[in-house]
């Protein structure tokens, strides 16, 4: 429908151009907007984990008397992991309802939009690992080498995140409940994950059905990798990458095939 | 030589429910009977063209369809099918000020943002951004937080980094010459640069004024249609007539 006198390729190369500038300078406002306004910024939002952090760890060891080696750190990271999990979701599901005064005045490649949110959340996920690993090597971590394997399970994190984020966007413009309905199944998605638990905690016959949560995956493999305790299994391993990026396709596809219709219900 | 722009059997429907089902509760509740659909036509059956450095008014009363119109060619709404739209060059579409603006980030900040979203790249937006804020008249309150700005310093900032969008056909909305009195001056300089520099220009405007002084050609937009096109004066007058 629209033509232009520049060749197919150079159009390509820059609308690629654009869009990675657009995401750039919106993760960077994003991550600024959430931290902003406050002097200590960025150490308010760590107060989440952490304080949740502080209660269950005090609740599981000295009341329960928990006994897992560097049961802190194992905690800590799960919580981090979850974390992400959760605010990724809501800000990618907020990355159009949110920005609908940008989209109803300027053509805008929309996936942008719902990524930089997502996007946003992720560097303040990256600067609390960071916090976790001074953590962890103050209670007597080891990082192997092993541990590198750690990071195709964060990026498989990221896209799981981010494909979830593509489909609630697009859902909540329909039904705006989502937005809490999310809320709730996020808060039973936390006891149905190995969080403040361990995989081998749970009986045989329902270590299936948490397995299914990519999350559990994700927590599980990451404490074994980082911190040396549970297990992995290499098809786990798989399974969790590929469930993770076929998320990741299908949020895509849906955002893609419904993006048109939702200018008009914003 | 081809026109700039090529609009044949352009019609937009809008389809409007009855009754809002926003929520899940209201969804479930009214599932056993269909939600019937109001279809209402903004755009019937529009065809124009535009010439190469032709500056095209278009004038309508609210309502008429020609936000519209102008939403489809800057890409934000897709048109119904069978309508067929071609624009030859590069269009920058500048229907509203400040789009991404917010009110926490300062004047600098908001303006990097907002140029970006327009299209520049950081290396361009740092070679303007003397003149961005020159033009703005505000050299001593870029590193003030915007929600300090009065509006009319916003609205002069938004449009200073707007002006610096540089593309062969331009969309303005009217509504971007705002201000007082010295900076609306400031800002038809630049609708005239604009048109001295060959520029494809089309212009939405209420202002009766504005289309004699700058429009080539116009046309009017009344109830989804076109009701006249061509000569600004013989637009004017129906314009009038309407009214």
């Amino acid at each position: 429908m629209r033509m232009d006198h520049r060749s197919s390729q150079d159009l390509l190369r820059d609308q690629v151009a654009y869009r990675w500038r657009l995401f750039v300078a919106l993760t960077w406002v994003n991550f600024k907007l959430r931290y902003y306004g406050s002097y200590l910024g960025y150490f308010w939002s760590l107060l989440k984990p952490l304080g949740l952090f502080g209660v269950l760890y005090i609740v599981f060891t000295v009341i329960l008397k928990q006994s897992t080696p560097h049961f802190g750190v194992v905690l800590l990271l799960g919580i981090i992991l979850w974390d992400f999990f959760v605010a990724g979701t809501m800000a990618g599901m907020n990355g159009l309802i949110g920005n609908y005064q940008m989209i109803r005045k300027v053509s805008l490649p929309r996936i942008v939009l719902v990524a930089a949110s997502v996007s946003s959340a992720f560097i303040g996920c990256i600067f609390n690992l960071l916090i976790f690993f001074l953590f962890a090597v103050l209670d007597g971590v080891a990082l192997t080498p092993k541990s590198l394997w750690f990071i195709p399970l964060i990026i498989a994190l990221y896209i799981l995140v981010l494909g979830i984020g593509l489909i609630l966007s697009i859902i909540v413009v329909k039904v705006r409940d989502t937005l809490s309905l999310w809320e709730v199944a996020t808060q039973l998605g936390f006891w149905m994950t190995p969080i403040v638990y361990r995989m081998s905690l749970v009986p045989e016959k329902w270590r299936f059905c948490i397995f299914f949560n990519p999350m559990s995956g994700i927590i599980e493999y990451s404490r074994y990798l980082l911190i040396g305790v549970g297990g992995l299994t290499k098809i786990g391993y798989c399974y969790v990458i590929s469930l993770s990026s076929l998320i990741l396709l299908i949020g895509i596809a849906v955002f893609k095939w419904k993006e048109g219709e939702m200018v008009e219900d914003l | 030589m081809e026109p700039a722009i090529t609009v044949k059997n352009l019609s937009k429907t809008f389809r409007l429910p009855q009754e809002r089902r926003g929520t899940l509760r209201e969804r479930l509740m009214k599932l056993h009977y269909r939600n019937d659909r109001k279809d209402r036509r903004t755009l019937d059956n529009i065809s124009f063209e535009i010439q190469r450095g032709e500056f095209f008014g278009i004038i309508g009363r609210n309502g008429s369809g020609k936000s519209t119109l102008l939403k489809i060619l800057a890409g934000i709404y897709k048109p119904d099918k069978g309508g067929e739209i071609q624009i030859h060059g590069r269009i920058a579409p500048m229907l509203e000020l400040g789009v991404g603006f917010n009110l926490e980030l300062t004047g600098r900040e908001n303006v990097y943002l907002n140029a970006t979203i327009l299209g520049l790249t950081k290396k361009e937006i740092h070679a303007r951004y003397e003149d961005i804020v020159r033009f703005a008249e505000l050299e001593n309150f870029m590193e003030l937080q915007v929600k300090h700005y009065s509006s009319g310093m916003a609205v002069k900032l938004a449009f200073a980094v707007a002006a610096q969008i540089d593309a062969p056909i331009m969309l303005l909305d009217e509504v971007l010459a705002v201000g007082d009195f010295v900076f609306q001056e400031k800002c038809f300089a630049y609708f005239e640069e604009c048109k001295r520099q060959g520029k494809t220009i089309i212009l939405v405007t209420h202002n009766p004024q504005t289309m004699e002084r700058f429009a080539d050609r116009a046309m009017l937009i009344h109830q989804s249609h076109i009701s006249v096109m061509g000569d600004p004066y013989q637009v004017l007058e129906r314009y009038h007539a309407i009214g």
